[in-house]
């Protein structure tokens, strides 16, 4: 059974990685920059609900299960969420970058802003990292000044904001090489480095980057190609086409939203698939308000089986995964790789 | 600082600086407030266009005179800081083909230096003009920075003894004395002289001296396309209508703009049906419009006083307090020019008016700045800052590229932050273009700030409270052209909300505090 994965951010990956652990055949068809390209590369599961933090992931999602019905977590169980993180985590380690954590609970990652977020699961240096380890340690911030990134800024920051936050008080935190935690960006630690590491925009590629050579290893076929339309007969996809064709029995379309290009205006970009649209206006006055702007909330409809509709008809073949799924608002949810990493498990289940 | 001067000039637009520089250059002792950045009033809200005086000819020819000449006195004493792109008039079919010859004839009238050429040639040189150009003119039009050219004024202004105060409100005026805040601080000083340039707002502060002045607020929306479709400002042959410009602004191409009465004086809103017409105007002149994309859209207000036909300004004396409003940003100068006889008058003052002979900003060049930063850097730099490149030179050393989409330097950042007259990222903006280009400043804002706090500008806190701001302001101008821009939002949000947490760590920043 041949499964054609379209897309090669988080989701596109994680999809290609389960439908091949239950020995399909898989071809994954990348076109090259994506969000996730340019993300913490954190696991950020479920941070916020309706503009309040919640308790846990855990209770968020089954929150979520009891309320909205459009919400991929809904959709999707919270059963399956809390199996597609195991997974998610078993990939990571025999890719050579385990990641530490739990639905059970979040944990708070320090951020090249100045600022702290909360996430689920994290490389272990990113893990080891968290906030929640700060408390009366004297917190170094090192590593080199780059273009976005100064160490001053981020401890001098923290260091005020902090005390308001109620998560850990440091009994230090200053920019310098030495302490009891020393933090600098991933990509200057040096192998071996006992130093802990601050999460930074961009680090999502070198992830996705080892994901995708595991996914090789495991006989993921991967061409690059970019997907725009797609031919479809009986209610079934039977082929995606690019510069070339592809073919195959069952395909997930993971291309992402407006960042992968997955979404134009309100469009979808493959097969013009239908949306859950919003009414009224699409974004706020403001640029990051609590609750999030309406169009975030755009994305293709699908059922709970992870299928979508076109022209009225379901199409039982084809699954979406990722981004470009409706129903949710991952920059204020802070729910990006969680509802990546779920969606594409259960499409990859082809259950 | 002292608490007496002998003017005191409430607006720091285009019309306002270069009445603090006129009077300064007379010897006059000056006091500027201006309640924001310089030129965040009308003037940062017009497209920069110097006109040549063309689109009057025909309606206003008073106006249209004022603008032939004055174009020609910035030419001479602001040449570093304008563009001098030259100028088409064009009509396409379907126009009006009288208006030609009347067009020609109001020029001949004016003084309005004018060229008939055929279609053929104005298409050689814009290619991008549509093949239905039936006419085509050729004038001297010119573009200039707005913001540029008041902070130049301000700068010669302050060079002369001036005081220039920004983001510095006025809230009373009694007499010869003025109250103002500043930095949640009450502050008061005496004039013998006030002069009420605040432009669209020149009601509302003479209401606070106690006088009653009509200003009438129309507004003009303008759109920003990515890319230089144009080489010169092509303007429509034909009775003056909306939609009617296009001009080439840095890496962008303006097109303008609408006429439409507005009530509000601020938070007035672009509606959908104004950036329409300009599209389809704009396309109608230049076709290619259709293929690139639109940055943002943004809207100013012009001041009219009086009944409505074509602007003139006004001048309005009434005992110490002087208020000059109307106009456009094309006789800047000679608008300043009056309003500084008059407070002269007033005063005693004898000294003549300098501003016609006199550059703003001396020209010079820097071997060793030629020589430390190579000669196609020095032409980039000074297409943006004029005469000003010559003062980078102290913070050449800082070559890092802070804005990658304008290819702004660390050096440009800090020269504007510490001279320029600027409190906060948003007014570095509008000196170095950082934030204006494709990336709207997603890409640089954070990297701005962080400039900033590097060189000890600016506390953390500022420097937090300054990025949300600064994103907010780029936002607004997002929102009119948000259909074509989901992109640009998501990759906003992405970066700041989602990686930054800035929508839930807002709350505890508290307000903003200048850092000069």
């Amino acid at each position: 059974m041949k499964l054609v994965v379209i897309g090669s951010g988080i989701a596109g990956i994680v999809a290609a990685l389960r439908a091949r652990t239950l020995k399909r055949e898989v071809l994954l068809v990348s076109q090259g920059k994506s969000a996730t390209s340019r993300s913490l590369g954190v696991v950020d599961v479920l941070g916020y609900l309706n503009g309040e933090e919640v308790k846990t992931p855990e209770e968020g999602i089954k929150t979520l299960a009891e309320t909205k019905e459009e919400h991929p977590y809904s959709l999707l169980g919270f059963k399956k969420v809390a199996e597609s993180l195991n997974f998610f985590k078993s990939m990571a380690e025999k890719a050579g970058i385990p990641f530490k954590g739990s639905i059970e609970k979040n944990i708070h990652v320090a951020t090249q802003f100045g600022t702290v977020k909360p996430t689920c699961l994290a490389l272990e240096k990113v893990y080891n990292a968290r906030v929640e380890e700060w408390h009366s340690r004297a917190v170094a911030i090192a590593g080199k000044e780059e273009r976005n990134f100064n160490p001053g800024f981020v401890a001098a920051s923290l260091a005020e904001l902090l005390p308001k936050l109620g998560i850990a008080q440091p009994a230090r935190i200053s920019a310098s090489e030495h302490g009891d935690l020393v933090i600098k960006p991933l990509k200057q630690v040096a192998a071996g480095e006992k130093a802990y590491a601050l999460p930074m925009l961009g680090d999502g590629s070198f992830i996705a980057q080892k994901l995708l050579e595991h996914a090789v290893k495991l006989g993921v076929k991967v061409v690059e190609d970019r997907i725009d339309r797609a031919r479809v007969e009986g209610g079934e996809v039977k082929e995606v086409m690019g510069r070339e064709s592809y073919n195959g029995d069952a395909f997930i379309l993971a291309t992402g939203d407006w960042v992968g290009g997955g979404l134009l205006g309100l469009k979808e970009m493959v097969l013009g698939l239908e949306l859950l649209r919003v009414e009224g206006k699409l974004v706020r006055k403001t640029p990051f308000p609590e609750k999030g702007h309406p169009y975030s909330r755009v994305g293709v409809k699908v059922d709970e089986s992870l299928s979508p509709f076109y022209r009225g008809e379901k199409i039982s073949n084809l699954k979406v995964a990722g981004a470009l799924l409706g129903g949710y608002d991952y920059c204020t949810e802070k729910s990006g790789w969680g509802v990546a990493i779920a969606s594409a498990y259960v499409a990859g289940g082809m259950e | 600082m002292g608490s007496r001067y002998e003017v005191c000039i409430i607006g720091g637009g285009i019309t306002g600086a270069g009445i603090a520089r006129d009077l300064a250059m007379r010897g006059v002792d000056v006091i500027l407030l201006e309640r924001g950045d310089l030129s965040t009033g009308s003037t940062g809200r017009s497209h920069g266009l110097l006109h040549s005086g063309g689109r009057y000819v025909v309606t206003d020819i008073d106006s249209a005179m004022q603008c032939a000449s004055e174009n020609e006195i910035l030419r001479k004493v602001a040449g570093s800081f304008i563009h001098a792109t030259g100028g088409l008039f064009v009509s396409l079919k379907g126009d009006d083909d009288s208006y030609l010859e009347r067009f020609l004839q109001g020029c001949r009238s004016a003084g309005v230096k004018a060229r008939e050429i055929s279609p053929e040639e104005a298409l050689k040189l814009e290619p991008n003009l549509s093949s239905s150009v039936e006419a085509a003119v050729e004038v001297n039009d010119a573009v200039a920075d707005p913001f540029m050219l008041t902070v130049a004024n301000a700068y010669a202004a302050r060079e002369e003894g001036a005081e220039i105060e920004t983001y510095a409100k006025v809230v009373e005026i009694a007499g010869e004395r003025v109250g103002y805040l500043q930095n949640h601080r009450r502050h008061a000083i005496k004039a013998d002289v006030i002069i009420n340039a605040s432009g669209v707002w020149a009601g509302e502060v003479a209401k606070l001296a106690g006088k009653k002045i009509e200003v009438k607020a129309y507004k003009g929306t303008i759109l920003v396309y990515q890319g230089r479709a144009v080489q010169r400002v092509v303007n429509h042959l034909r009775l003056p209508s909306q939609g009617d410009i296009l001009l080439p602004h840095q890496s962008t191409t303006l097109v303008g703009t609408t006429l439409m009465p507005e009530a509000k004086l601020e938070k007035f809103l672009i509606e959908r049906e104004e950036v329409e017409l300009l599209k389809r105007e704009g396309a109608a002149k230049v076709p290619l419009l259709r293929k690139m994309r639109l940055l943002r859209a943004y809207a100013g207000l012009r001041p009219i006083v009086g009944e409505w036909k074509e602007r003139g300004y006004a001048l309005i004396e009434d005992g110490n307090f002087i208020t000059i409003t109307g106009g456009k940003f094309t006789i800047f100068r000679l608008m300043a020019e009056r309003a500084s006889d008059a407070a002269c008058r007033m005063l005693g003052v004898r000294a003549r008016c300098l501003t016609a002979k006199e550059p703003i900003i001396e020209e010079g060049e820097d071997e060793k700045l030629k020589a430390k930063l190579g000669e196609r850097t020095l032409g980039k730099l000074y297409k943006k800052y004029g005469a000003f490149t010559q003062k980078l030179a102290p913070y050449a050393g800082k070559k890092k590229v802070t804005c990658l989409c304008e290819g702004v330097s660390e050096g440009e950042v800090i020269f504007s932050a510490k001279e320029l007259f600027c409190k906060n990222i948003r007014d570095i903006r509008r000196r170095t273009r950082l934030g204006m280009g494709f990336c709207q400043g997603r890409r640089c804002t954070l990297e701005a700030a962080l400039a900033l706090f590097s060189e000890g500008l600016i506390s953390p806190e500022e420097a937090q409270m300054q990025i949300i701001n600064s994103l907010r302001e780029r936002w607004k101008g997002l929102m009119p052209v948000m259909e074509e821009s989901l992109k640009e939002a998501k990759l906003t949000e992405a970066k700041y909300a989602c990686a930054g947490n800035y929508d839930k760590i807002k709350k505890h920043i508290s307000g903003l505090v200048s850092f000069l």
